[in-house]
């Protein structure tokens, strides 16, 4: 029942998550903007829609959709909601898994574009391998931070807790929690990273690796994007608001932490300006650095 | 208030290395203004954790924000403005790079940290590593930037972490001292400042790497 | 009394700023200069008494630096009258206000017996001296005032750290902690890793303000561009005032038994800086920077005389006054020579007996003197600490480095300032030498000359007293 619950939320709610950061972008510009549910009518549509397929790709560009998806699923049955609502699948060292479940789904998308023969795949992917593998340091850090705070390595222990954690923890949280907001935006090809609305061929780096797939492959990697926006931000979420509570409860208080999170990268998507490719690397370092900040003051604070 | 102490020395931290990380030098005077005032409150949560706060720690605190909050930042602020530069080069070893090296440096600092044997505890476990990785960050920035204005945040910043080393004595070292190390900093930047006015007059530019016609 | 001698300079530093004329200013820098020298002269016989509860007091050491600044800074103001009239007219506003400061920042630093107000007066005496570097405001002027300011505020910065280990290693148990001179050497127990660490920073720091190598990049760019007598101020005085530091420092440590590291320390950057100098000073063709390469080889000697106890100790002392002296005389007859000249070139000057007798004369005897060639006071010091450091069975090996590295620098020296003295003078006929631009260095040589051949008592005893406290009682 409870498992059903955890499948059911993760599996309906990410694309509500990109319509709300939508919403708060158009407010910011002065406009009503589309509606909250725009992406599932996008995704209906595409579904009943038929592919096409250049005659240039193999099978590998029709594996990568559905492979990247099917990874991005099982990612998501390691993410725990609290204590009501445990992960389906749960062991010791998953969430180096997890970490590795999110870089098999890039790899198909690579690897799909890459099938394309066309140039400005090429260039899309290996831009977003380069970020990613910058990100990597930091995600990974984050991840070492918290598996020495909470004294394990699995995403049900370093997810669950009170709010006392704040106390233990407080800067080097606050630490953390930026580190990973950065990964987020960054594996999301978010703004300051890459601009999701862009169409100047030169500037894309996600969208560009995605041209050339229509129909229900175009779908499965929309709401593949979509997941792994709420997948990182459930993370954050649950780390910042680490409370329990009954399921109803809970399950509401974490609906709103994830509205929340969606306004806050809306409000960054904003504010901020896309970075100049070659001052990516350096806000991605920052990232690893203060991950490392975390680990270290963590060090300190497990030690003393 | 072991919290509240921790997270001023954090910030000190971020902000530290996050101006190895910018190329604006007005966001790097910022940067030091903002972890000026974080280590301006140490001294305060410090006492605020033995007892009451002394009035020691009120005019430290107070010194501090006047002096290195607004004093030095007006001066290098000025300074840049009359020297009409805006932004770093790109520095010897590459922004990426120093943040990097930044992150090794504060990675050192705490192992250091552990290694000293100190004679009494000191009032957070953070306080002693901060200040190492200060006291290096302040050294890499001088050494690696070319823009004089950068290398004096870089002698600032370091002087911060001796600062910050220097409040495991509170209670005993003469707040005269104290105000007379204060003062000595800030009298260093009005000199430094006008070096730097002189310089760009001089020169057309404040890129320091570019003064090399003295050599044997 | 010693409130006298730190108020004098402070009051006229602040009120020669709103003076009308620049004659008014040097001559009230020439009045505090003489009432300076006339207070310290008699705090020879008369107890100079003590500030704020003893934090300000002179010991032997301190009376002796505070000595030898005092004559050089009324030498110096006896030499601008003559200087000032033929360089190029400037406004002198900022000059003086900066020479009366760095007057009494260096009476402060002779008075300190407490290691931090130690740091902020010196502190402040290198804050005081960079207005004075940079008066001729050419590029050159501007790129060694900056080298000067970052190198040596960054060398400071670790002198400032190091004083603080130094409380940390004379924290008790009950948590308390001082840096009172006396406490620190009266066998209150030090924790030996932070005193090492302290030591190290101590000597880095002020080793960086007196100019050893590897520290010593600012000085000869420093020296080199410098009005003359800001040069000899610097080198005579300001460096002087810098080995105080570094003489208490070590006092700190031979107090605490730490005498056989501090002593490897000290030989060891002896003898770099006797090198490093010597490497320079052979092929130089600047001669004010060759004068600061030679400084860094006196700063050399002095720190390695540090190293050998209290005979060594006694010698180094002794150096220091004739050094001073020394250097001082050779900038101000170098202030001569650009003036006459108008160049530093070595290659342009030649002929000086011809043309400048008394300032060719005094450059000889100078240089002999800076050489260590007998009679002079020079020759003594140096060959005491020579004595020092083979004493009781010691290793041979530093000595025998120390005499290489020294007749290294004499030949160098030697094959580039007498051809400047000897030779047909480009121009015909001796020129005009002021009794004031030769005086002050002919007084300096012949104090010099007189210290190698009889030191005064009251000098001597002086010189006993601070070396005893680097012995362990």
């Amino acid at each position: 029942m409870r498992t059903a619950l955890h499948i059911l939320l993760f599996l309906a709610l990410p694309p509500l998550l990109q319509g709300i950061i939508n919403r708060v972008k158009s407010a910011f510009a002065g406009r009503r903007g589309p509606p909250v549910l725009q992406l599932y009518f996008d995704l209906w549509k595409l579904l009943r829609k038929s592919a096409v397929y250049s005659t240039t790709t193999t099978w590998v560009f029709r594996l990568g959709p559905p492979a990247g998806l099917a990874a991005l699923l099982m990612a998501a049955l390691l993410l725990p909601l609290g204590g009501g609502l445990p992960a389906p699948v749960a062991f010791a060292g998953d969430v180096v898994l997890f970490a590795y479940l999110l870089g098999a789904a890039r790899f198909a998308t690579v690897l799909a574009a890459l099938d394309t023969g066309s140039s400005f795949e090429g260039m899309g992917a290996s831009r977003e391998v380069t970020f990613s593998a910058l990100a990597e340091p930091a995600l990974f850090l984050s991840i070492a931070a918290l598996a020495l705070a909470r004294g394990s390595i699995s995403w049900t222990f370093v997810l669950t807790g009170q709010m006392q954690i704040w106390h233990i923890f407080g800067p080097a949280l606050a630490m953390l929690i930026g580190a990973l907001v950065l990964v987020a935006l960054a594996e999301n090809s978010r703004i300051p990273f890459d601009d999701p609305n862009t169409h100047l061929e030169l500037t894309m780096v996600h969208e560009v690796m995605v041209l050339d797939h229509s129909g229900p492959d175009l779908a499965m990697i929309l709401y593949g994007a979509s997941l792994k926006l709420f997948l990182l931000g459930a993370i954050v979420v649950r780390l910042a608001f680490p409370f329990e509570a009954s399921i109803p409860g809970h399950v509401a208080l974490f609906l709103a932490g994830m509205v929340v999170f969606a306004i806050v990268v809306g409000v960054i998507e904003s504010t901020f300006a896309r970075l100049r490719m070659n001052h990516v690397p350096q806000i991605l370092i920052a990232a690893g650095v203060f991950a490392a900040l975390a680990v270290a003051v963590i060090l300190i604070r497990v030690s003393a | 208030m072991t919290a509240g102490l921790d997270l001023a020395l954090v910030i000190a931290l971020v902000l530290c290395v996050a101006s190895l990380g910018t190329s604006r030098i007005g966001a790097a005077i910022r940067y030091f203004s903002l972890q000026a005032a974080a280590i301006a409150l140490v001294p305060l949560l410090i006492e605020t954790r033995s007892g009451g706060i002394g009035v020691h720690a009120w005019i430290l605190f107070g010194a501090t924000v006047v002096l290195k909050v607004f004093g030095v930042p007006y001066l290098l602020n000025r300074s840049v403005r009359e020297a009409a530069v805006r932004s770093e080069m790109e520095p010897l070893i590459g922004f990426g790079t120093s943040l990097a090296l930044g992150g090794g440096l504060v990675a050192l600092s705490f192992a250091l940290a552990q290694k000293l044997p100190l004679p009494q505890k000191p009032p957070s476990d953070l306080l002693i590593p901060v200040a190492f990785s200060l006291l290096m960050i302040g050294l890499l920035l001088i050494v690696s930037r070319s823009k004089a204005v950068t290398q004096v945040v870089g002698y600032l910043v370091m002087e911060n972490g001796i600062f910050l080393f220097g409040l495991l004595l509170i209670d005993v070292m003469p707040y005269l001292i104290e105000l007379g190390v204060l003062l000595d900093l800030f009298v260093a930047v009005f000199v430094m400042g006008i070096v730097i006015f002189h310089i760009n007059r001089e020169f057309d530019h404040i890129d320091s790497h570019q003064l090399d016609s003295l050599k044997d | 009394m010693l409130a006298t001698l730190l108020l004098l300079p402070a009051l006229a530093a602040a009120g020669s700023w709103p003076l009308k004329s620049d004659r008014a200013r040097v001559q009230l820098f020439r009045a505090v200069a003489a009432a300076h020298l006339l207070i310290v002269l008699a705090m020879w016989n008369l107890p100079p008494g003590q500030l704020f509860d003893g934090s300000l007091a002179l010991d032997a050491p301190g009376l002796l630096i505070l000595t030898l600044s005092s004559l050089l800074f009324a030498g110096v103001a006896v030499y601008l009258g003559g200087y000032l009239a033929r360089a190029e007219q400037r406004p002198l506003r900022i000059f003086v206000a900066a020479l009366l400061a760095l007057l009494f920042a260096v009476s402060l630093v002779c008075c300190c017996q407490h290691m931090g107000l130690f740091w902020v007066a010196i502190e402040t005496s290198t804050l005081a001296a960079a207005p004075l570097l940079f008066f001729h405001h050419s590029g050159r002027a501007l790129e060694a005032t900056w080298k000067y300011l970052i190198v040596g505020s960054v060398g400071i910065a670790l002198a400032l750290l190091g004083t603080v280990f130094l409380a940390v290693a004379a924290t008790n148990s009950a948590g308390e902690t001082t840096l009172w001179l006396s406490d620190l050497r009266a066998g209150h127990a030090l924790a030996k890793p932070w005193l090492h660490a302290s030591f190290v920073l101590l000597l880095i720091g002020y080793g960086t303000k007196m100019g050893l190598a590897p520290m010593h990049a600012w000085k000869p760019d420093a020296y080199g561009e410098a009005p003359p007598p800001v040069a000899g101020l610097l080198a005579g005085a300001v460096t002087s005032v810098a080995f105080l530091g570094v003489l208490r420092a070590t006092s700190i440590c031979v107090r605490a038994g730490e005498s056989a590291y501090a002593s490897s320390l000290l030989v060891l950057l002896g003898l770099v800086s006797m090198g490093v100098a010597a490497v320079f000073i052979v092929g130089q063709s600047d001669y004010r920077r060759l004068l600061a390469y030679s400084s860094v080889e006196h700063m050399g000697i002095l720190v390695f005389g540090l190293g050998f106890g209290i005979a060594g100790a006694q010698g180094a002392l002794l150096h220091v006054l004739s050094n001073a002296l020394t250097k001082g005389a050779l900038f101000l007859v170098a202030g001569n020579l650009l003036q006459l000249y108008g160049t530093s070139a070595m290659s342009s000057v030649e002929g000086v007996l011809r043309r400048a007798p008394v300032s060719g004369a005094l450059l000889v005897i100078g240089l002999f003197a800076a050489l260590g060639l007998p009679p002079f006071g020079l020759f003594i010091s140096e060959f005491t600490i020579l004595r020092a450091s083979l004493a009781g069975g010691a290793p041979a090996w530093p000595a025998a480095l120390y005499l290489g590295f020294l007749a290294v620098t004499f030949l160098g020296m030697c094959a580039a300032v007498l051809p400047m003295a000897q030779g047909a003078s480009p121009e015909s006929g001796p020129a005009r030498e002021p009794l004031s631009t030769i005086v002050p260095p002919a007084v300096f040589a012949a104090a010099v000359l007189v210290l190698g051949v009889w030191v005064p008592q009251p000098i001597a005893k002086a010189i006993a007293a601070a070396a005893r406290q680097l012995g362990m009682s």
